[in-house]
């Protein structure tokens, strides 16, 4: 019985500390899931979505919101996608989305915003809580990049091994299938332009296209 | 001589732009990463494509590139080519197939001059975009961004080809204008960008120009297509094009 109480007692008091994390100060979206800043939740291919929209009126979205991973503590991707969207809009309407910084808060991975350049997460700082084993580092910066940069969005799905971009190279350099020549260096080449490889003219009749 | 490398014929001819630039232009999926590639160097069974670096970031082991409705496995020769926002991808692809190629303008772009910016939407769709280069910085941004531009980039363009009137790459897709929300921008090595340059750049879309860089991007494609122990060409399920 003891046990069984302090089983109740634990499965509360987790659910307390992912209630903390994923609460944010509220804003109510009653049957809308339009938030009433610049960013908001919407549906992106069916997948509830934090999105904004530009002065220009491109709707793109921001998070794919897929993973059920706090599903059990009442968080689905739903509710995460609204609680997430009002953050973005309370992070932006104070500035501090300029300060985007990784930290942990109840031992959970968490991106957050600085109260100035370089400082940890501050009070009320939460955009969002990653799953444990989650690369925060990783995840800030594909994060970041959706700000301007022509790729995205992110994909919050369900826990998966995280392989980084570096991995993958030295892995691909490790397999047994990889031949490519020695490592190229990065520094510019003085060496004179070199001559053709080949042209399409070369191809000409000879061959289906590939298209 | 450079303009061999990779030359249609068309560009040198003096045509506008080649016919069939698009089928220079691929799909390069990295998981849920969307971006588009371009090929600069090919042999039989083999494509070097070039993308932007931060398309490969989504932790998924396979990179797909796709050549219409084929999407191939490739591997990574350089992750970020003198330490811009550019890769550079090995395709094995069928041998008994053509492709088209790109050829890289070894002229720097100039204020004024005008591109267009070629690449696929998060959809999937071939998009052409034209604009005028309205910036060029000498010291370029993180990332190496130093080409500033009207033409409208969307999402899924990143890592495309800026072409001229030639038909020539200048420079590779990047950042699109209008910034989802504020940031500081930096140089490259250091030092924030001024708020009126900052605002005048989040009113462009942003590239990062290749002239410089086109000497190693070919000779690195060359060492690749000279050696020709080449895995075969790979086709996995995450790779196929959705109808």
């Amino acid at each position: 019985m003891v046990c069984y109480s302090k089983f109740l007692q634990c499965i509360m008091f987790r659910k307390a500390i992912i209630a903390s994390l994923l609460l944010a100060p509220q804003v109510s979206f009653g049957n809308s899931v339009q938030a009433a800043g610049k960013f908001y939740c919407g549906n992106y291919d069916g997948v509830p979505s934090t999105m904004t929209t530009t002065k220009s009126g491109k709707a793109i979205p921001i998070i794919l919101w897929k993973s059920n991973h706090f599903s059990g503590d009442g968080f689905g991707p739903e509710r995460r996608c609204q609680e997430v969207s009002s953050r973005f809009n309370d992070l932006d309407s104070t500035g501090r989305l300029r300060f985007l910084t990784t930290g942990r808060m109840n031992g959970m991975p968490v991106i957050c915003a600085a109260v100035e350049k370089g400082s940890g997460c501050g009070e009320g700082s939460l955009l969002y809580t990653l799953k444990a084993g989650q690369n925060a580092g990783e995840t800030l910066r594909n994060l970041l990049a959706i700000r301007t940069k022509v790729a995205g969005p992110l994909t919050e799905t369900t826990q998966r091994p995280y392989i980084s971009i570096d991995d993958i190279k030295n892995a691909q350099e490790g397999a047994p299938t990889s031949q490519a020549p020695a490592s190229v260096s990065n520094q510019p080449d003085p060496k004179p332009a070199p001559k053709a490889i080949q042209s399409n003219s070369d191809h000409k009749g000879e061959n289906d296209a590939l298209w | 001589m450079l303009t061999a490398f990779c030359s249609t014929g068309l560009a040198s001819a003096g045509i506008s732009r080649p016919v069939n630039d698009q089928r220079a232009v691929v799909r390069v999926i990295h998981g849920e990463s969307n971006g588009s590639g371009f090929v600069v160097g090919q042999a039989k069974g083999v494509a070097l494509v070039l993308t932007s670096n931060h398309v490969l970031n989504s932790g998924q082991k396979i990179i797909c590139v796709q050549f219409g409705q084929l999407g191939f496995e490739a591997r990574v020769v350089n992750l970020k080519i003198h330490g811009k926002d550019m890769a550079l991808l090995y395709v094995p692809i069928p041998k008994g197939r053509s492709i088209n190629e790109l050829d890289i303008a070894l002229k720097a772009t100039r204020v004024g001059d005008e591109i267009t910016a070629l690449g696929y939407d998060r959809k999937g769709d071939f998009l052409r975009r034209s604009g005028t280069v309205k910036l060029t910085l000498t010291k370029p941004l993180e990332d190496g961004y130093n080409l500033g531009t009207t033409a409208d980039l969307e999402k899924g363009m990143s890592g495309g080809p800026m072409i001229n009137k030639l038909g020539k790459v200048v420079a590779v897709n990047s950042t699109h204008s209008e910034p989802l929300w504020e940031q500081d921008l930096f140089y490259e090595g250091g030092g924030e960008v001024d708020a009126d340059l900052n605002l005048a750049i989040a009113k462009l879309s942003m590239g990062v120009s290749i002239a410089s860089h086109a000497r190693l991007i070919i000779d690195t494609a060359r060492g690749h297509i000279k050696k020709p122990l080449l895995p075969n060409a790979k086709l996995p399920k995450q790779c196929r094009r959705a109808k």
